[in-house]
């Protein structure tokens, strides 16, 4: 502490800069929270699915013949709910649990451009729900194919074979997982009751008008990441004949125009709002 | 050249409750002090300074900048809030450390920096303890850790020896003088005029969200002595307490609430009644955890001196 001036105030910060600060202050926070232990433990369900799959395949009577990777293909449809599962706990945690916990105060007066806070917490919130996504989707994929290959014949190589499949996947629900988390991450600095307005959105409007014949689905993120999918799986198989996905360039740019327009609109919402209001209100 | 702190004119209204209503004030260095009692427009104005929010009508400068949505205006201010929430699992020293950081500071920059905000507060030795674990003067000392650590130019600090007990309250009061004396332009607000006139002797008294005076403490202590004093202290043996109080001339009354430990007694004079305290915990051992002045208390001074 100084005795006398000048005073030696600390750096300042660039945009960039305050957004690597702000992500290295939240995600200790987001990795070692109760909500992504319970997320975590949720996860461990597909791969459990697949423990249940392949028992019930050794017993005789039940005469399963579809290999582990066929099954890992339906159990998609499992692993893009937890996605959206995922999203909509953290996204919306970024600044609702601050405004929760009275704690924002302490963030929005450091030299960090609240854009650049809002970014940072949102990517602190991303890594950890990817590390989530990635460890379900890989321990689901791996008990699936490499255990039915090592307990039955003729499957011993599909763990390598689908290789790039595993590959496409991750790859799709990890950027799927950053579209909800921005979308999550908008509806949770704008909206009192967060959650709400998530659930309603994840399981109400994602959920179900995604797989509605017609123009309306294009407004869903959800029917571009189904676009985009290698697998042909559930509900989507059924409504196949009726539905048409959009194109691989269309879909890919449509992701990434939700992802832009959201961020844009969280940061601006962060930025503009007069929190304190709020606070002093709880 | 322009005083660090200028307020002309401000407003801040919500809906149809005005908070704060046409204040202009400036604060030159040194300690100021913000007097008036709850729900006088106290902490309003202290997060238009801090970019909190924005006035609705008038200009907040703040070292010759408008502070909402100025970041870097940040490295140079430090803010004690009010309210008294934390991340309780983190233990304090990861608590500034983690705020130092995000400030941009260094690993190794912020860590030394914590240690000495620490040492500065008192709180080296329970640096390590989780902050839901700390007392009410702990708390208080972690939050003042965390508005002094980056070593600003302007300090506001808002009701920042709320709750403490007597020793606690003149270690904030002595480390308050200290920053003012190095030169830091410092608003602090409280409800308590005593504490005030232990800081400093220039003092803003606002009520309904406006500036009712400003000046030396000195001129309106008289007037408000005069007033009878309500003063609350949470203690193990409250009956013990309120026996030795009521040995005091000053004191008129001690009441007891009903279930708790917590007695609040009337003074006449509450300079002396303040003034006494630390002699009595440290020397007679009298425990006293914690101290407060209702709300209720300074507001009928302040219909008083409005009269």
């Amino acid at each position: 502490m100084s005795e006398a001036h000048p005073l030696s105030p600390g750096p300042a910060l660039s945009f960039p800069q305050g957004t690597v600060s702000a992500f290295h202050f939240a995600l200790p926070m987001a990795l070692w929270s109760r909500r992504t232990l319970v997320l975590g433990l949720l996860g461990g369900a597909l791969p459990l699915m697949a423990v249940v799959f392949l028992t019930v395949k050794s017993i005789p009577a039940a005469e399963i013949r579809t290999p582990g990777y066929i099954f890992f293909s339906n159990a998609f449809q499992f692993i893009l709910y937890y996605v959206l599962l995922t999203a909509l706990a953290m996204g919306t945690a970024v600044i609702a649990e601050e405004i929760d916990g009275r704690t924002l105060t302490y963030l929005t007066i450091r030299p960090v451009p609240k854009a650049a806070l809002l970014l940072g917490k949102a990517a602190a919130a991303w890594t950890t729900g990817a590390i989530l996504v990635a460890a379900t989707v890989v321990s689901g994929y791996t008990v699936f194919t490499l255990g039915d290959g090592l307990l039955f014949s003729g499957g011993a190589d599909s763990f390598l074979i689908n290789l790039p499949t595993l590959g496409v996947d991750l790859l799709l629900t990890l950027g799927a997982l950053a579209v909800y988390i921005t979308v999550f991450t908008f509806i949770g600095a704008r909206f009192a009751r967060p959650m709400l307005w998530g659930i309603t959105l994840a399981f109400g409007w994602e959920s179900w008008v995604a797989f509605v014949p017609g123009l309306t689905r294009k407004l869903t993120a959800m029917h571009y990441i189904q676009s985009l999918s290698p697998h042909a799986s559930g509900r989507n198989a059924a409504v196949a004949l009726l539905q048409q996905g959009a194109g691989r360039f269309e879909s890919v740019v449509a992701l990434a125009l939700i992802l832009a327009a959201f961020a844009l609109l969280a940061a601006w919402t962060f930025s503009r709002r007069e929190y304190e209001f709020d606070l002093s209100k709880r | 050249m322009s005083r660090p702190v200028e307020v002309s004119e401000v407003s801040k209204w919500y809906g149809q409750v005005v908070a704060v209503n046409g204040m202009s004030l400036g604060l030159e260095p040194g300690v100021t002090g913000l007097l008036g009692p709850n729900g006088a427009g106290k902490s309003t104005l202290m997060k238009m300074l801090t970019g909190q929010i924005r006035p609705s009508r008038g200009r907040v400068e703040l070292l010759g900048h408008v502070p909402w949505n100025d970041p870097d205006l940040n490295r140079r201010v430090g803010y004690c809030p009010e309210q008294d929430t934390f991340y309780e699992w983190m233990t304090g020293r990861r608590f500034v450390t983690a705020l130092l950081g995000l400030a941009g500071f260094e690993r190794a920059e912020a860590r030394r920096r914590a240690e000495a905000a620490l040492a500065e507060v008192g709180m080296t030795e329970v640096g390590d303890k989780k902050i839901g674990g700390y007392s009410k003067g702990m708390r208080q000392r972690i939050k003042l850790a965390q508005a002094i650590a980056h070593d600003p130019e302007v300090l506001i600090l808002d009701e920042p020896v709320s709750g403490l007990d007597p020793v606690g309250r003149r270690h904030i009061i002595d480390l308050v003088r200290k920053w003012g004396a190095q030169g830091r332009t410092i608003l602090v607000s409280t409800h308590i005029l005593h504490e005030v006139e232990a800081m400093t002797s220039a003092v803003l008294l606002i009520h309904h969200g406006r500036l009712l005076a400003e000046g030396d403490v000195h001129e309106i202590r008289d007037l408000i002595d005069e007033h009878p004093r309500l003063i609350t202290m949470v203690t193990p043996d409250p009956r013990a307490l309120a026996a030795r109080l009521l040995t005091e001339q000053d004191v008129v009354s001690v009441r007891f609430e009903r279930g708790s430990r917590s007695i609040t007694a009337e003074t006449v004079r509450p300079d002396e009644f303040y003034r006494r305290l630390p002699a009595l915990v440290l020397q007679e051992g009298v425990e006293i955890e914690e101290m407060s002045s209702p709300d209720d208390n300074l507001q009928a001074v302040f219909d008083y001196l409005v009269r």
